[in-house]
């Protein structure tokens, strides 16, 4: 074991060079695999361990290209500029896919037509969670007092237009109340600011507090995927607390350039369902307070359709906009 | 289990043979990315993140701990020899790390910076050892009001943290303020001064600022003035690294204090090395019997930050292991390397995996042996490159600090902007303006914004909020002490002047 | 008026228009707020008309001042160094790591009139391969050394 990993770490400092091509036609040589956000966060790291373990199932060699900015638009964008011939790839998620599109007054892609969808990877839900100290017990207590005081019942989301701010607000239109929005920059401040008190809950996706669930400085009131989470099972959804329907998940995705071969699709499509079926895989995964997905491309760009208007009506609802 | 049978059972974990490996490969990458200007300690920890999977967790995280603590040992290398800060967080050693060097001492200068990361590193240990719960839930209490009271508290302690015009050195922090303020407004998503370019939208990277204003800079500047031979080959010898009685004397309080100043800005979540580093060195101008020393090759002006910036690099680890709150991106990714191994961070983490959590700890005090010892014979090297001539030397240094700034994030707009701010810091050494203040404008600004805002919106509207929370008051009331001691002495100082 | 300090009066109603076009700017386009309930635009307003004052404060103080004399800009090491990165940020992306280095190299070589062609060429070669060594071997950093991308 020791001396595996040693070979390990001396392979992944010494061996980075480009691989020779493999016998089939696909791929020519090394795939390039753009994530749209700056190394160390949750897509760069989905990404990472994703192309580790294709790479190793087929022998495939993948380079990462870290091409942050813009909430995910700029890397996608230079997607769009790629050879149709499956030797660049992105990971696409719900903001740079069907939020940011409605979002900002400028984006340099159609997120429907520039693409080819090639498989969902993971998904993960957002949970409204109030510190240890928080007189809320439940999730209904949290919607009685912001009731009862419009306004007052304090929010904290890591940013204005993320998923966990346009859940919300989905939410509090549909349940017909209204938070004190306080936005910070990343989950990290929101959920401290949580945990020490300052605001009345949060709102952020579960990697981004799982631990602090899993610690008891936080507790979890629901979670805002459809049905139960299996990391909180005692932590009831949104959906099944009376608000019919609701649904609101951060997901990652495997994109190529428009006009994709059929063939190439498939290739890549079984790989990435390949590797999501490694046990080691889905329990880094789930570890991490994700959900694995995979499935054909085919469900996946249905799901794309259905993500992309229904975050346009959320956005147009918050009335936020990015100009 | 008793306090000393952890750091027993720490001690044990950190000394085993893999563990001062990787720890050794984490500090020998840390200072190599230090002294390479541009290249962030971010960036390859996370190239490295994924090797991780396949190691044991605590040997992971040693590692990547190394290479954090590392980087703020070899940062100061450029610094002091070239005029180029190998991170921001090294900036302000510079301005006195750079005259030594020209002076003959800039082996002095290396041995001292390292002396003075080895102090602070180690008095945030002890801290960190002893302290982190306490701690942690204190910074935990701080909300945004009695952030933006100590922001408020360090902006006014570090006016002054150039010579020259007081007018210039305010114009540079409103510059700093108004360059930091660019990008995406957290609050409502509007873009600043992005003029519809994406990568604005983000804002301006601390590095690429850094590395235009005193980097390129600095290499345009000495590539018309540098000519011929610029150090006596006497001047790069190891006897030449001796501090004198002097430096000695002059540096134990600057790296006690600064230790200090490193240690309570690391452990707060969401400030870090940089501003503890400027905070200490205003400080030491300050309250030095003659204020007119810095900038000319002061001793203390190295020592300070250099020991608040390793102190605050140990106590970071406060927020991150006490209570799983990552302070930084960087501390994000480690505790991301913990939770791939199913390891919960946060209050358990100490009592459910000790051998993990003392043994990190410990390994931290190996990490810092291992950097003094690596460290001291390289500066025999390094000041070697001195005698490089200027004309082969610059050309390398461009070299590293566009590889550096790209590689972060494959932008071409980073490096176009090293070389917008490049122009603008030639400009500003030619008018002399000050760099410093720019720096400290753009760190504290928007920090300072962003939660006076928040604090307004949490009050609904009330001011008194400042005065009504005791830590905000309290730092409320020594800001405006130091204010009012600052203009009597002015006050003074000029009523002596002119009596004569 | 020309036996005065007139860098500083120049820098000075320089900084002056640059505060006001700022505050100008931000208060046309972005929200103001109040100061309670802050917008996007206040603090840049601020900034601006801070950063009018104190250009209008340094124009004044230099026009009691007696001329100071300026050194002047050496325009060779400015442009060959400004250029030098230039040509890297073009060069990158589209050929990769080793011309891009070679391009930059000869570029601000420009700035020293000492360097010789022979040296240029030896410097480039030692600089790719230690960028090669740190970043690609001993960072692992994804940059390819050679490409053709336009």
């Amino acid at each position: 074991m020791k001396n595996n990993t040693l070979k390990k770490l001396a392979c992944a400092l010494l061996v980075t060079l480009p691989a020779v091509a493999s016998a089939q036609n696909y791929p020519q040589g090394s795939i390039e695999f753009i994530v749209p956000f700056s190394a160390g966060g949750g897509t760069d790291f989905a990404s990472r361990v994703l192309t580790e373990k294709m790479a190793e199932q087929q022998g495939w060699n993948f380079v990462i290209e870290n091409r942050g900015g813009a909430g995910g638009n700029i890397g996608l964008a230079q997607l769009t500029r790629a050879a149709k011939d499956g030797q660049v790839l992105a990971m696409g998620q719900t903001s740079n896919m069907a939020i940011n599109p409605t979002l900002y007054a400028n984006i340099p892609y159609d997120a429907l037509t520039d693409f080819t969808p090639i498989a969902l990877v993971s998904s993960q839900p957002m949970v409204v969670a109030v510190s240890k100290q928080s007189a809320y017990d439940d999730f209904a207590a949290l919607v009685e007092a912001a009731r009862e005081n419009p306004g007052k019942v304090s929010m904290s989301t890591p940013g204005a237009g993320t998923v966990s701010h346009l859940a919300m607000e989905v939410f509090s239109n549909q349940a017909d109340i209204e938070f004190m929005h306080i936005p910070y920059p990343g989950a990290a401040q929101a959920v401290t600011d949580a945990i020490g008190g300052h605001v009345d809950f949060v709102a952020a996706s579960l990697p981004s507090v799982l631990s602090h669930l899993r610690s008891g400085s936080l507790k979890a009131l629901a979670v805002t995927s459809r049905e139960r989470n299996d990391a909180l099972p005692e932590t009831p959804s949104v959906a099944e607390l009376g608000y019919e329907g609701f649904e609101a998940s951060d997901w990652k995705a495997v994109v190529g350039p428009a006009e994709l071969p059929e063939d190439i699709v498939a290739t890549l499509n079984a790989a990435v369902n390949e590797a999501l079926q490694d046990e080691r895989l889905r329990t880094t995964i789930e570890n991490e307070g994700s959900t694995v997905e995979g499935g054909t491309a085919e469900e996946f760009a249905d799901f794309l359709q259905a993500e992309h208007a229904r975050w346009a009506d959320a956005v147009t609802a918050s009335g936020a906009t990015v100009q | 289990m008793d306090f000393f049978g952890n750091l027993g059972l720490g001690l044990q974990t950190a000394l085993s043979l893999t563990n001062v490996f990787y720890c050794f490969v984490g500090v020998f990458l840390g200072t190599l990315l230090g002294v390479i200007p541009g290249i962030g300690v971010l960036a390859a920890i996370s190239m490295l993140f994924p090797i991780t999977f396949h190691m044991e967790p605590t040997s992971a995280l040693i590692m990547l701990a190394g290479i954090w603590y590392g980087t703020s040992y070899g940062g100061s290398t450029a610094s002091i020899l070239l005029n180029v800060p190998g991170t921001p967080a090294n900036a302000v050693v510079c301005l006195d790390g750079y005259p030594m060097a020209q002076q003959g001492r800039g082996a002095v200068a290396l041995f001292m910076t390292t002396v003075a990361s080895f102090v602070g590193g180690s008095i945030g240990i002890v801290i960190l050892t002893l302290f982190a719960p306490v701690i942690a839930q204190y910074a935990l209490s701080m909300g945004s009001a009695e952030y933006f009271s100590l922001m408020l508290l360090g902006l006014v302690a570090a006016t002054g943290i150039a010579d020259g015009s007081a007018v210039k050195g305010f114009v540079m922090v409103m510059l700093g303020i108004f360059l930091g303020g660019i990008g995406t407004d957290v609050y409502t998503g509007t873009q600043r001064f992005a003029f519809g370019i994406p990568e604005l939208g983000d804002g301006i990277s601390l590095v690429a600022l850094a590395m235009g204003v005193f980097g390129v800079a600095e290499l345009i500047i000495s590539v018309g003035s540098v000519k011929g031979k610029r150090f006596e080959s006497s001047d790069l010898t190891l006897r030449a690294m001796k501090p004198t009685r002097d430096d000695m004397k002059r540096s134990w309080r600057p790296m006690l204090r600064g230790s200090g100043i490193g240690s309570f800005f690391g452990a707060l979540p969401g400030t870090g090395p940089s501003l503890a580093a400027f905070i200490a060195y205003a400080i030491e101008k300050r309250t030095a019997r003659d204020p007119s020393r810095f900038g000319k090759g002061a001793i203390e002006g190295i020592t300070a930050p250099e020991s608040a910036n390793n102190a605050a690099d140990q106590t970071s680890f406060i927020p991150t292991l006490a209570l799983g709150i990552p302070g930084s991106p960087t501390m994000a990714l480690m505790l991301g390397a913990l939770i791939i191994h199913g390891i919960t961070p946060g209050p358990g983490l100490m009592t459910e995996q000790p051998s993990l959590f003392w043994g990190l700890v410990m390994s931290f005090w190996i990490g810092n042996v291992l950097l003094v010892i690596l460290n001291v014979p390289l500066i025999g090297i390094w000041v070697r490159l001195l005698a490089v001539p200027y004309h082969l030397l610059f050309p390398a240094v461009l070299m590293f600090i566009c590889l550096g700034t790209y590689s972060v994030n494959n932008s071409t707009f980073d490096v176009l902007l090293v070389m917008v701010f490049g122009a603008l810091g030639v400009g500003m050494r030619k008018l002399a303006f000050p760099a410093a203040p720019l720096i400290l404008g753009f760190v504290l600004g928007p920090m300072m914004e962003d939660h006076f805002r928040r604090a307004m919106l949490l009050s609904s509207g009330e001011f008194a909020t400042f005065v009504q929370r005791p830590i905000s008051a309290t730092l409320l009331a020594i800001t405006a002490a130091l204010v009012l001691w600052s203009t009597l002495s002015a006050l003074r100082a000029r009523r002596r002047s002119t009596s004569q | 008026m020309l036996n005065r300090d007139i860098v500083d009066i120049f820098t000075g109603l320089a900084l002056a228009v640059f505060g006001l076009v700022i505050a100008l700017y931000a208060s046309s386009h972005y929200q103001l707020g109040t100061l309670q309930r802050m917008g996007p635009g206040m603090v840049p307003m601020g900034i601006g008309a801070i950063t009018a004052l104190l250009g209008a404060l340094l124009a004044g103080g230099g026009a009691l001042r007696p001329r100071v004399a300026l050194s002047g800009i050496e325009w060779r090491p400015l442009l060959a160094i400004l250029g030098g990165i230039l040509t890297f940020a073009i060069a990158v992306p589209r050929v990769g790591l080793a011309p891009a280095i070679a391009t930059m190299t000869l570029v601000t070589s420009l700035a020293d009139r000492q360097l010789r062609l022979k040296t240029v060429a030896l410097l480039i070669v030692f600089l790719v391969l230690a960028a090669i060594v740190i970043f690609r071997l001993a960072l692992g950093m994804n940059i390819p050394i050679v490409r053709w991308a336009f």
